[in-house]
């Protein structure tokens, strides 16, 4: 049934994409507080909300966070993968459970001991240490896709590697990386928008100098509901979108998201 | 050691648990040799090529490469060149990267690793697809260019696990011969392994067939396939008739009487229960039984005839016992039905060990 079909596809489009659209709507109003449909229609909002001190900081914070982040992960989930599935470690099982169950620990404690620990050490303020905390909770992510990698990879192809003549530093570098490198690139694709959309535990240890952009947008509409929000909102919407699409240009997602 | 000696593998021992993969095997190679391993999966012949490579640490024996012990020498500087069944080509680069990296590795000059990839290309017939990627390449042309990146370092000992189990049966009868040829061009002394005894009789110059991590026997293509000292080796090899019997000491020498009641002279001095086997083109068939001359004849029924040009084939019944025959003498002809004699020469009799 072709009908049936389509009204299933169009509320499923509807249900994820409408908030998003009401949103990037509302952005446009003349009016002084968030309406849909919009009043009038203005760009105005944008250049507000593009120059305000809490954006701009925000979104400063995040990227810094986000990419901090993606560079700690690299290493911890090549390293983690590959040791998982090759080399012989006590408590494997129990390990590999507890690193590739993401929010195993629920977020908010997660947040709350970090906080703990930053408060001893004077991480708190800090905002490399929330990209710690990024790269903390959602390096599972990171593992799977390093696994799987992992897993492709013909295990073959290292001994080959050492039969041509290649001892084991160089078998890692000039073998096994390149060929986990899909696998690593679209880890740190995920690494990256997840650091930069992440709220829970950002909020529990930003200060009001490390707002990412995520709290200092809930910050804000805690305070009004200007239209500001909405552009803000929808540059955000556009942020993300235009990582995906440049990361695919660069190195082709649709081969390496399978 | 003789001054050819390239290869010398000594008494090896390797247990997984309780299995034994490999159970004392000795083999040695000389210098521009093509041997072939022959054996089932599980016979211990990867075990014994990894073991060569490096991959696999023996429990016991020695390994000796051009009379050096490589027993505790890694893979990497072994200078053993390896095709995997899997081929392990590296997808991250190019055929001329592919081919380059163990020259890379070695840190020669970049003249002189464009020299001899090029050389190598040209013998394994790859000339102006050095910039192709690997998923770019068809089975036959990943084949060469595994092959070319093993040779290009020159490896005292070039060895091939199953490197043509994935090829459809056209293309492996092409890269048997191409690896045959590459060998003749190369003269690298050469180690494969396969479960194919078409493949082994067409590459080897001799065949080392093994079974349960032992070495069953070790001949030229033609002695193997000609004369298998055993039971195993005969079934492998496609040995048409085997029959199982009881052979005692008569006037004449030795007398073989198979269960089915068929009997034949030995000419080897064996007694008791064991196995015998003869190739098709081995049976003779008579008319009468006194065409035999002084050699037992037995009765036999025809079952069904194949003339195939320059032959004849026979399916012919004994006491239940299917005989299969080739006969060369087209110009005579047995129909199906007719009651005939068959014998055998003693020294196309085959006595098999168990």
């Amino acid at each position: 049934m072709p009908w049936l079909r389509r009204i299933l596809i169009a509320g499923i489009v509807a249900l994820f994409i409408l908030p998003n659209i009401i949103i990037v709507t509302a952005s446009f109003t003349e009016s002084e507080v968030i309406t849909f449909p919009p009043r009038g229609l203005t760009l105005k909002w944008y250049p507000e909300a593009l120059t305000s001190d809490w954006f701009l900081k925000g979104l400063v914070n995040s990227l810094i966070a986000a990419g901090f982040c993606t560079l700690l992960s690299i290493p911890v989930g090549v390293f983690a993968a590959y040791a998982l599935l090759r080399m012989r470690i006590r408590f494997r099982d129990i390990i590999q459970v507890y690193l590739l169950l993401p929010f195993t620990v629920p977020l908010i404690v997660q947040g709350v001991s970090l906080l703990f620990v930053y408060a001893r050490t004077g991480l708190v303020g800090n905002i490399l240490g929330v990209g710690f905390a990024l790269m903390e909770i959602n390096i599972p992510f990171m593992i799977w896709s390093v696994t799987s990698a992992v897993n492709a990879m013909d295990p073959n192809l290292e001994n080959a590697s050492k039969s041509l003549g290649a001892e084991e530093i160089q078998t890692f570098l000039y073998v096994t990386l390149p060929s986990l490198m899909p696998g690593v690139l679209s880890g740190a694709l995920l690494m990256f928008i997840l650091g930069l959309n992440e709220f829970i535990t950002s909020l529990i240890l930003v200060t009001i100098d490390t707002q990412t952009l995520p709290v200092a947008l809930y910050t804000k509409i805690r305070t009004t509901i200007s239209p500001s929000i909405a552009a803000a909102s929808t540059v955000y919407i556009l942020l993300a979108l235009v990582t995906i699409y440049v990361l695919d240009k660069v190195v082709g997602l649709k081969n390496y998201l399978r | 050691m003789g001054e050819g000696r390239v290869l010398e593998v000594r008494n090896l021992v390797k247990r997984y648990g309780r299995v034994v993969a490999l159970d004392n095997v000795s083999l040695s190679m000389d210098k521009g040799e093509f041997v072939v391993v022959l054996g089932p999966s599980g016979s211990g012949k990867s075990t014994l090529l990894m073991s060569i490579a490096g991959f696999v640490k023996p429990d016991s024996g020695d390994i000796y490469l051009n009379g050096v012990r490589i027993n505790d020498v890694p893979p990497y500087r072994r200078n053993v060149g390896v095709v995997f069944q899997s081929l392990a080509l590296f997808p991250h680069m190019t055929v001329y990267d592919n081919i380059a990296f163990p020259l890379k590795i070695r840190k020669m000059p970049k003249e002189e690793i464009k020299r001899r990839v090029e050389r190598i290309l040209e013998i394994v017939k790859l000339s102006g697809l050095e910039r192709r990627r690997i998923d770019q390449l068809s089975g036959g042309q990943r084949q060469r260019v595994a092959i070319a990146r093993t040779l290009v370092f020159e490896p005292s000992i070039l060895l091939l696990d199953e490197p043509l189990g994935a090829l459809d049966r056209k293309l492996r009868e092409e890269m048997q011969v191409e690896i045959r040829k590459i060998h003749e061009r190369v003269g690298a002394t050469t180690l494969l392994v396969t479960h194919d005894q078409q493949e082994a009789m067409t590459m080897a110059d001799r065949i080392v067939v093994m079974r349960d991590g032992r070495i069953e026997q070790v001949g030229t293509p033609e002695e193997i396939y000609s004369r298998p000292r055993t039971l195993f080796v005969a079934e492998f090899m496609g040995t048409s008739n085997i029959l199982k019997g009881t052979s005692r000491a008569e006037a004449g020498g030795t007398l073989f009487t198979a269960e089915c009641g068929l009997k034949l002279r030995l000419d080897e001095e064996v007694r008791g229960d064991g196995y015998v086997a003869i190739k098709a083109e081995h049976i003779r068939i008579h008319r009468v039984p006194e065409e035999a001359g002084s050699l037992p004849a037995t009765q036999a029924k025809v079952l069904r005839r194949f003339f195939e040009g320059d032959h004849i084939r026979y399916e012919l019944d004994v006491n239940g016992t299917l005989i299969k025959a080739i006969d060369r003498e087209v110009r005579r002809v047995f129909k199906a039905g007719e009651t005939v004699y068959i014998s055998c020469l003693p020294e196309n009799v085959r006595w098999l060990k168990e």
